[in-house]
């Protein structure tokens, strides 16, 4: 009979992957929180190695030549496509999957972003061997974009569950991890191709078999480490009562009525201005030093000012979102954008004035801040949406990132090619550029101060159903709980 | 079903080796890119 053999096959094979359910990964009485943020850190260095993918960049131009390029081999635009095609899966991923991550939790997704993550290493690995440059596109690009998206968000709302007292700092160690991962990654894939190059290969292939291996590992220690509080968890001695800001709800909206308020947009609009300006920025920042003081910055000594703004980025993450907590958010995007405009303004008279620290110490602040967005915007979210779904709004929200990551590089490299077309020279060609991202973050601001608590018609009833909508969401909500 | 955790000693030790075994790494990255920043800068 239909009505009993059904149950009878369905449970065992339900079961066998049970272990990875929210459920099965709500931590016990005496559970320390702070095993969490390593978890997450875990999954974070990991997929952060996208940031260092440039590393493969000439080494794959030269597949074919070995020592340089030959007749067949790929070109540095065809390699580039990867890390943008990276991105938008990120995005893409991340607004798709974000809800089933709060449904299922935290471990299968960080299991997922691991099979993803790994595999498309693998699929990568074949493209480079086989010389198949889709399959290059589809393994790093497309299946590892899909790992990183669900990789990225899979532990941001755990850990705004875990720290309800310190969303900021919680995140940002998590989203630190993030910009931390290219710097284990470029030396890590540096020296394994070193080690793998031969008079018939650059050694990229077996790199990425290795690296995929790593990462899948590691991923997957974190995703097993992960857990949930119990339902009405607190830490100890901390009560949400004492919130006393109107920017931090002690509510929920359910993710399908988030995106439709006016907050989710002009969240939004702050973190595509923040991002734009500051991934422009990094990715121009090597030519642009030595341009603007050309004759006294040495390309090695662009190199060493790249560094520094990855260090600034990931100090920037952690710092910025542990000062959000005692700041507020909305203060702390305040300052990123006031800031961030009058430094902007301020790199034509350093290039002018021909002042090489004061051009540095302006950009390592820029890129403190451009860290700092990513950081806080999960909190941000939290304070306004509440943190049951804050992840799948979360992951909704990174599609600006996707987006910035378009346009930001595509602002810095046409204007300054318009001004070099018309005859400025190379050393003031940036400085256009400078006042419309300061401008861009001029939008940021305004729509920072625009933003204003969740209107009441939004937030989910006590029952857990949402009001606005119209849709009964009793039953995803308890289970996302 | 949640269990309990362990002693309070082993639950702290086991938040110090996880800590270790993602700091260690991170560490050495920070290191990497300092070193190299200094050797291109010198």
């Amino acid at each position: 009979m239909p009505s009993v053999s059904a149950p009878s096959r369905l449970p065992p094979k339900s079961r066998r992957l049970a272990f990875l359910d929210r459920e099965r990964i709500v931590a016990g009485p005496g559970f320390n929180r702070w095993l969490v943020p390593p978890a997450a850190l875990a999954i974070h260095l990991s997929i952060g190695q996208a940031y260092a993918y440039s590393v493969f960049k000439l080494p794959l131009t030269q597949a074919i030549g070995i020592s340089e390029p030959a007749a067949g081999d790929w070109t540095q635009t065809q390699v580039a496509v990867v890390f943008t095609i990276f991105i938008v899966f990120l995005g893409l991923s991340a607004a798709v999957f974000g809800h089933w991550l709060e449904r299922v939790g935290p471990r299968w997704a960080g299991v997922m972003a691991a099979v993803c993550w790994g595999g498309g290493y693998m699929v990568a690995a074949l493209g480079v061997a086989s010389h198949q440059l889709w399959l290059l596109y589809l393994g790093n690009g497309v299946i590892g974009g899909c790992g990183l998206g669900l990789g990225y968000i899979s532990p941001v709302s755990t850990l705004i569950k875990w720290f309800p007292d310190r969303r900021g700092m919680a995140t940002g160690m998590a989203i630190m991890g993030f910009g931390g991962g290219a710097l284990i990654g470029a030396p890590l894939a540096d020296g394994l191709m070193n080690r793998f190059a031969t008079p018939s290969s650059v050694g990229v292939w077996q790199t990425f078999i290795v690296m995929g291996s790593i990462y899948f590992l590691a991923m997957l220690a974190g995703a097993f480490a992960y857990r949930v509080p119990a339902p009405g968890w607190t830490p100890t001695g901390w009560s949400p009562d004492r919130k006393r800001s109107t920017m931090v709800t002690t509510r929920n909206v359910h993710v399908r009525d988030a995106w439709r308020t006016p907050q989710f947009a002009l969240l939004w609009i702050v973190l595509c201005a923040n991002v734009s300006a500051g991934i422009g920025v990094l990715e121009q920042a090597s030519p642009m030093i030595q341009e603007v003081f050309e004759g006294s910055v040495s390309a090695s000594a662009a190199a060493g000012f790249v560094g520094l703004l990855s260090l600034a980025n990931i100090g920037g993450r952690i710092g910025w979102a542990s000062l959000s907590d005692r700041i507020g958010r909305k203060s702390t995007y305040f300052t990123f954008f006031a800031l961030g405009i009058a430094l902007y303004c301020l790199v034509p008279t350093a290039g002018r004035i021909e002042n090489v620290p004061l051009f540095v110490g302006i950009f390592f602040v820029i890129l403190t801040m451009y860290g700092g967005g990513f950081a806080t915007i999960p909190a941000y979210l939290a304070d306004l949406f509440g943190a049951q779904f804050v992840g799948a709004i979360h992951g909704r929200l990174l599609t600006a990132w996707s987006t910035a990551g378009v346009i930001g590089p595509l602002l810095v490299n046409r204007l300054r090619q318009s001004q070099i077309d018309a005859g400025v020279p190379a050393a003031e060609a940036y400085n256009k550029t400078m006042y419309v991202l300061a401008g861009l973050l001029v939008i940021g601001l305004i729509c920072n101060l625009l933003v204003r608590p969740v209107a009441d018609r939004y937030f989910m009833s006590e029952d857990g159903s949402s009001t606005h909508s119209g849709r009964s969401t009793v039953r995803s909500s308890r289970s996302a709980s | 079903m949640p269990h309990e955790w362990g002693s309070k000693l082993s639950r702290n030790r086991l938040v110090v080796i996880a800590w270790t075994a993602v700091g260690v790494p991170l560490l050495w990255g920070i290191f990497q890119t300092l070193k190299t920043a200094v050797q291109l800068l010198e």
